[in-house]
This record gives structure tokens, sequence and C-alpha cells, in this order.
């Protein structure tokens, strides 16, 4: 699967950012910083602690959306996982949300006609930065407690069903959840490129379409992540513990 | 007559009662001139996926039962469109990993709809956005975006719950927009209803 764009560990850092520098957030989740020299990938990673294996899983999946090799990162444990998710969580909460909040606000300030029509697009995003606010915040304090109670053991003598309504757990509504968060999102950039009223500013605007390109594709990168990998894998565990009982 | 539409790649309709996958292929060959396979053999069906690209795939959701099969199955190939067929589509699992969701027991038109909702979306050729759809659908978004749930629109609309979500398909593949707040912004900003009216 590894195609001749692929990261690779004996590439240099800086050659990865050069190749796509839509990476950089993926490769900050890391807590890797810029000013990596000449050092390479592997070098980095071992810098700072990381798993290597890992890492090129994850950015190659972010840089190349044929690259997915599931079997493998179904094997990562599952904490290695929620700890990376958890720190797009705080990407998505520090910088993307409050980003795009600030031009769409800059939007509405610049507005020369129809200004109506573009408040109703900053209370859209309002309300759908609520909702993914919500999801994110729910996965931290539900979902990811209830893998990690599992696979450290800590649950007390229960059962699985007793846990998952103690966790506020459900795949479906999990599924539910995601689809929603993405939906509305494609949503918005449709609303901006197709149904956009003319009275604005086109440049503000770009800004806040190149943004939500980014995003979305950072979410749904994301969210294959947790949907793809991280359920099974969670499944797993789950009929191990079944199988204990 | 408009010259029928040429879809390069096939469709698959994975369906194992005879007449149901006939009838879904005559729908088919109505709408896009094309290669209709029929493959009702999961472990067949993957294996195709894996080698080949395929435009859209028709499938029964009782295949959909062994659940590795079914992952492999869903796995991502972003240019398949997945159609389901259930006799109960409102409750079909893997609702969100499909593009559309036909009743194995619709009437003729709903499936009419269905199948046009997958295969002839709409490509926003027209500028003003408020012709792009049909009166009867801009009546169906108009009470969507108004907060009425499918019952109460088939209620209000007379006509049946299958027809209004055939609608509300439509009315996304032709927009783009699939929500009920991307929706209601749409309607508000093209006059269908007032800002004040929403809830």
């Amino acid at each position: 699967m590894m195609g001749k764009n692929t990261v690779t560990s004996d590439m240099k850092m800086a050659e990865v950012i050069h190749m796509n520098y839509l990476l950089l957030p993926v490769i900050n989740r890391f807590g890797i910083k810029l000013g990596f020299g000449d050092k390479t990938v592997e070098k980095v990673c071992r810098d700072h602690g990381l798993n290597l294996s890992f890492f090129l899983d994850i950015v190659n999946t972010y840089h190349d959306p044929s690259y997915f090799p599931r079997d493998k990162m179904r094997g990562y444990p599952a904490t290695l996982i929620i700890d990376y998710l958890l720190q797009s969580h705080e990407y998505y909460n520090r910088t993307m949300l409050p980003e795009a909040e600030g031009m769409i606000e800059k939007l509405v300030s610049t507005c020369s006609g129809h200004c109506e029509d573009l408040r109703l697009i900053e209370d859209f995003y309002r309300k759908y930065k609520e909702e993914l606010q919500n999801h994110l915040s729910g996965e931290e304090i539900h979902f990811f407690p209830y893998v990690r109670a599992l696979v450290e053991g800590k649950t007390g003598g229960k059962d699985l069903e007793t846990l998952r309504r103690e966790y506020n757990f459900s795949y479906q509504a999990h599924a539910d959840e995601h689809e929603s968060v993405i939906a509305k999102l494609v949503d918005l950039k449709n609303i901006l490129i197709k149904y956009l009223p003319p009275d604005y500013d086109v440049e503000v605007c770009n800004n806040l379409l190149y943004w939500l390109f980014i995003f979305e594709d950072d979410l749904k990168d994301h969210e294959r992540l947790e949907d793809v990998i991280l359920l099974p894998v969670l499944e797993n565990i789950e009929q191990q513990f079944r199988n204990q009982q | 007559m408009n010259p029928l539409r040429t879809v390069a790649q096939p469709v698959i309709i994975a369906e194992p009662a005879y007449l149901l996958k006939r009838g879904i292929a005559a729908l088919v060959s109505d709408m896009v001139r094309t290669d209709v396979l029929f493959i009702d053999d999961m472990g067949e069906l993957n294996s195709h996926l894996d080698k080949n690209k395929v435009h859209a795939v028709f499938i029964d959701e009782q295949l959909l039962t062994d659940k590795p099969s079914t992952d492999l199955f869903f796995q991502l190939k972003e240019q398949t469109l997945y159609v389901g067929l259930s006799a109960n589509p409102g409750q079909i699992r893997h609702k969100n990993k499909f593009d559309a969701v036909m009743d194995r027991s619709g009437t003729k038109e709903e499936l009419v709809a269905a199948v046009e909702s997958v295969l002839q979306p709409g490509t926003g050729e027209s500028d003003k956005a408020g012709s792009l759809l049909s009166s009867r659908e801009q009546e169906v978004l108009k009470e969507v975006a108004l907060g009425y749930t499918n019952q109460q629109i088939a209620a209000k609309l007379y006509i049946s719950r299958h027809t209004v979500i055939s609608h509300r398909k439509n009315i996304t593949a032709k927009l783009g927009i699939k929500t009920v707040s991307g929706l209601t912004v749409y309607a508000v900003l093209n006059g269908l209803i007032p800002k004040d009216q929403i809830r």
C-alpha cells in the first residue's frame, strides 16, 4: 500500500511538511513543533517518545485517502488511539471552531446589504459549534472513560449493560451524532458555495471556505479513526470482557 | 426525450429475490445506460468491489448479517453509492452508511424516486436556487423548515410518509443540503418561509 508519496520513517520531517503542509496540525497533536532541522521522522518520534508506527499510520491516513491499513491499526492499544483523538478534540475546540466563528463574525460585520441572511448563517454556525462541542465533550466524559474502564479492568464487578448505561454509551447514538456533525458542516459549505447572497466580502468568505474544507477533511479522518478503528477495537474488548465474566 | 446518461462503471444489484432484482434492474435501465450485474453472494460481492470500480450497489439488508463481510462491504469506497433495500426502511441496519434506502414494498412512484435520487442527483445546473425544486418539493421543504416531522407533513399534504421521504431525498440531492437546520437556512434565504417562523 506504500505509494511514492507515503510518509516513511527515513524521510526528513521538514520534507513531510513540504510534501503536505496540511499535516502540520496533525503532527502538532503528537506534541511535535516546528524547527526539526534535518531530523528524520524516526529521530523526531524517538526524541518525543512516540510510537513510530502509529505516528506514520496516522500521518499517512490524513495525507492519502487511500491509505488505511485497518487490520494493522486495529492492533494498536485503544488508549493510544484515545490519547490521539483527545489531542484532536483540543485542536477543534481551541483552534478550528473559534477561528471559523471569527471568520463568520467578520463576514457579518463586513456585510453591505442582506445582512439578515448572513446572520442566519451565523446562527446556523453557532448552533453547529455547540452541537459539535457537546458531542466532543460527551465522548470525553462518557465514551473514552468507558473504553478506558474496560481496558484497565476498573469495572467494579458490573456487567457490560450496566457499564454502558452508567457511561451513557450506545453504538447507535454515537453513529447518529457522527453523521449529524459531518452533515451539518457539509451543509454549511454548500449554503455558502451555492446560495450565499451576493453582498459579502469575497476575501473573508473565501478564507472561511478554505478553513471549512480543511476542517471537514480533518473531522472526517478523525471520525473514520473512531468508527472504523476504535469501535471494532472496543467490540473486541467488550467480547473479551464478556468471556471473562 | 433526453438521451440516457451513460455511466461508465456498472451498477450491482445484490438481491436474492428474483422479481425484485429484475424490477430494480429495469428501473436502473430506464434511467441510465450502464451495465447491471447481479451478485447475491457476499464473498463474491466483496471480492468484486475490491477489484473493480462500481457506480452503485443496491443491496438487500438481509445479506448484511455476517459482521466481517458487512464491515468489509462498507469499507470506504468513496465513489460507490450504497443503496439499502429493506422491508422497514426507517429501521434499516447500518442506516448511516447508505446513500439511500429503498422500501422493498414501495409503490412504483416511490421506487422510481429513490432510484432517481441516487442515479440522477441534482447537478446544480440552474443558478436560480428556488427553481431547482418542483412545487411539491418546495411545499415539503417549507414544512420541514417549519419543524414538522415526516408523519405530520404526510398528514398535512395528504401524501404517504414514504412519499414525503422520497421528496426529502430529492430535495437533498438537488440542493446538496441534508440536515433540517441546513434546509431551514436555505428556505429562509430563498423566501420560502419568513425568518420569524423558524422554531
